[in-house]
């Protein structure tokens, strides 16, 4: 279970994140919905630990990290974070040097110390099913926005997380496109793929069975069960 | 784009130096041909045979101290970079004063203090050969120069390709190693081969330290001989030979790179 607690986020003296709580339980898909500015985004990337939080606590299945915890530990903490949460961008941000094979081989082999043959086997599969095999030797800037959409969720796949983080992952996709992404999002969710979805974009929580937390000013302001 | 701008500018530059050479040779060598020495009388041929062999053992040395310091200048400047960016923050600032100290005081003083001035440094100083001091010269100097420009490269990628590799679980170093220094130093390439052409002629000034590299040569066989023509004309031709081909090889590269600079994966 992902568990966030009061968590407040300064940037300066705006307070972006003002005392936010937040669960997600395993195989369930939560969609956090806001206006821009609301402070969502900045929620995701305190709880993987690339942004600091002032206060509160995050906790994933077990790993509690405290906004007080020494430097040192907190780090040790989001690595073990990092294992279970794989993320998505707006920008998708692929490693544009590297094939989409490579893409998804490259953290299984350096993270989990798979051996090239036994990443690759995995990657294969999650491109087959994605519609991507024929893209496995293309380098991502040769993609479409929606393609390179799809090998980003297969590289966070191919770590096999507990948790998928998506940061407005389709804003930056034209509406069909966007279609292909929540469908295969509904997809993972059926199949009990625990799932946190930040976006702005409504439609989305009709395409993907989901739970929805609204935000505005850094506060949660409605959840429905 | 400032790497294709920087090429034009030295290869054009480089014309033009020669151009303005040449003229002035023209006019101002007879005014003051009376001064030097009247040359033995030899054809040019005959006399450029015969200097040859010394010609071609100088150019090798040039050659020589331009690879082995851009070696440790390259070498030590991605060291420098990487310090300077990722290193702790009393470490950087010691980056910052080296590149700034070694950019703003002359390459000629550097040699010297090397050369001359460490062996009379009490209980640290060492006495090096001129060759390797003419090296480690050339070499601590432009590795200020490398190391800025690797670390605009590393700077040009995007932030967010640091986010990426984090959260799938790869440590910074890593990240760092695997995705960050790849992409940029496909984008330095051009950069620091115009840097190699500059330092190349950059080699001439160590002839201060008495190495017979090729503007060595030139001096003494010109002094041996008092025809400055013939020879500054050889001496330049053997540079431009070997510099001009390096600086259209570093624009094509910077062509060819730059089609692919736009991997579609950021948004400006």
């Amino acid at each position: 279970m992902i568990s966030v607690r009061n968590l407040t986020k300064h940037f300066g003296s705006h307070a972006v994140l003002d005392g936010v709580s937040l669960e997600v339980a395993r195989g369930e898909t939560v969609v956090l919905l806001g206006p821009s500015g609301s402070g969502k985004s900045t929620l995701l990337r305190c709880i993987l630990g690339l942004e600091q939080i002032d206060s509160g606590c995050i906790e994933v299945d077990g790993i509690a990290v405290p906004a007080d915890l020494p430097a040192q530990d907190k780090a040790q903490c989001f690595q073990q974070i990092r294992l279970r949460c794989g993320m998505l961008f707006q920008q998708f941000h692929l490693f544009p040097h590297l094939s989409v094979l490579r893409n998804l081989t490259l953290a299984p082999m350096y993270v989990k110390r798979l051996s090239a043959a036994e990443a690759e086997s995995v990657a294969y599969s999650l491109l087959e099913r994605l519609g991507l095999a024929k893209k496995a030797h293309m380098l991502p800037g040769k993609l479409s926005g929606g393609e390179q959409q799809r090998v980003a969720i297969a590289r966070a796949l191919a770590m096999k997380p507990d948790y998928l983080l998506y940061d407005e992952p389709t804003s930056s996709l034209d509406s069909e496109r966007a279609q292909e992404i929540w469908s295969l999002m509904g997809e993972l969710a059926r199949e009990g793929q625990a799932q946190l979805v930040v976006t702005h974009q409504r439609e989305l929580t009709q395409a993907v069975p989901c739970r929805v937390v609204q935000i505005k000013d850094g506060r949660i302001v409605s959840v429905d069960h | 784009m400032y790497a294709v701008t920087t090429v034009r500018y030295r290869v054009s530059s480089l014309f033009r130096v020669l151009g303005v050479w040449a003229v002035v040779m023209l006019v101002a060598f007879p005014a003051y041909s009376a001064e030097i020495p009247s040359p033995p009388d030899v054809g040019v041929a005959k006399l450029i045979t015969n200097f040859l062999p010394l010609f071609l053992r100088g150019t090798w040395l040039t050659i020589e101290i331009s690879v082995l310091s851009m070696v440790l200048a390259t070498g030590l400047g991605l060291s420098l970079a990487l310090l300077r960016l990722y290193g702790p923050w009393w470490l950087a600032r010691c980056v910052v004063g080296y590149v700034e100290f070694m950019r703003g005081t002359p390459l000629l003083i550097q040699l010297f203090f090397i050369y001359y001035g460490l062996p009379q440094i009490p209980y640290v100083g060492v006495e090096l050969p001129a060759l390797s001091a003419a090296i480690l010269g050339v070499g601590l100097n432009y590795a200020a120069y490398e190391a800025e420009i690797y670390r605009s490269g590393i700077m040009a990628i995007p932030r967010q390709q640091m986010e990426a590799g984090l959260a799938l679980g790869l440590s910074r170093a890593q990240v760092i190693r695997l995705i960050i220094l790849p992409q940029a130093l496909r984008l330095v390439v051009p950069p620091v081969t115009n840097d190699f052409v500059a330092l190349f002629k950059d080699t001439s000034i160590v002839s201060i330290l008495a190495i017979s590299e090729l503007t060595m040569t030139f001096r003494s066989a010109s002094m041996a001989t008092g025809r400055y023509v013939e020879f500054a004309a050889l001496t330049a031709l053997i540079y431009f030979a070997l510099a001009y081909p390096l600086s259209k090889f570093a624009r094509r590269l910077e062509a060819k790179i730059h089609p692919h600079h736009d991997f579609g994966t950021q948004p400006h």
